[in-house]
């Protein structure tokens, strides 16, 4: 989020490089959201009644429980998301760089 | 502190559903009607981390740590797109809506529509916009209509 708010400073968001869309776009779009929202809003209406959220066991959120679960059962998929991510800055450094055609 | 943490204690699940849902909203109305592919990038964020709070509150809810360890791997996912989302705002790409225009806001059309559509624009003496061509993205910040940054250097 923040690495965002540090390109929208960057490349000065104005009102002339904001391209325009055309307002039957942004109405269908507000709808479409809209209805969205009433219907899972509905849904949960439907549903009935909802205990509070009472955390029973106060060792749920430590970092040594979160840890144990991460490297034990789900070592696989934090490897492929080292993967990932790794593969996501090898992308943004080739895209970040300049052609060296136009360069 | 310690009525804070009871009085959160008291809330029902529903309204963390109805929290998330409102903000998921959000972000979807965000990437309907925003063709700047930075601000799409954003509502996207926003969507992500509406799910993340819906995991953390489920999570809690059934004593179960798997949720909050997915609430990492969304964490993860989200660094990389802000990754590759930097680097096209460093190339120009972001800000003049090229990318929103090719991948969101327009459908691919056939070859033959797009060409009149540009002789059409010619014909009227406008200066047409750098189009995409069907869903191949070409990353040209000399044709996009937001120049880099000038360097520094």
């Amino acid at each position: 989020m923040v690495l965002f708010l540090y390109t929208l400073m960057l490349i000065n968001l104005n009102k002339e490089s904001e391209p325009r869309k055309s307002n039957l776009v942004k109405f269908a779009g507000v709808i479409g959201g809209g209805c969205f929202l009433v219907t899972i809003v509905a849904a949960l209406k439907a549903f009935g009644v909802s205990h509070p959220v009472i955390l029973q066991n106060p060792d749920l959120g430590l970092v040594k429980n979160l840890g144990k679960i991460l490297f034990n059962e789900y070592l696989l998929p934090f490897e492929v998301s080292s993967v990932l991510l790794l593969s996501a800055m090898v992308g943004a450094v080739l895209l970040a760089t300049k052609d060296p055609k136009t360069a | 502190m310690e009525t804070l943490t009871n009085n959160i204690q008291t809330i029902p699940l529903n309204h963390y559903i109805l929290l998330c849902a409102i903000v998921f909203s959000i972000g979807v109305i965000g990437v309907l009607i925003r063709r700047n592919a930075i601000v799409i990038f954003m509502s996207v964020e926003l969507m992500l981390n509406s799910v993340n709070l819906l995991l953390t509150a489920f999570s809690v809810y059934r004593g179960d740590a798997t949720g909050q360890v997915f609430v990492f791997f969304i964490m993860a996912l989200a660094a990389a797109e802000v990754a590759v989302g930097r680097a096209l705002a460093a190339r120009g790409v972001g800000g003049a809506g090229v990318v929103a225009r090719g991948l969101v806001a327009q459908r691919p059309q056939p070859a033959h529509v797009e060409r009149e559509q540009r002789q059409e624009h010619d014909d009227r003496g406008a200066t047409h916009k750098p189009r995409i061509a069907g869903n191949r993205l070409k990353f040209n910040p000399a044709a996009s209509r937001l120049r880099r940054p000038p360097d520094n250097t």
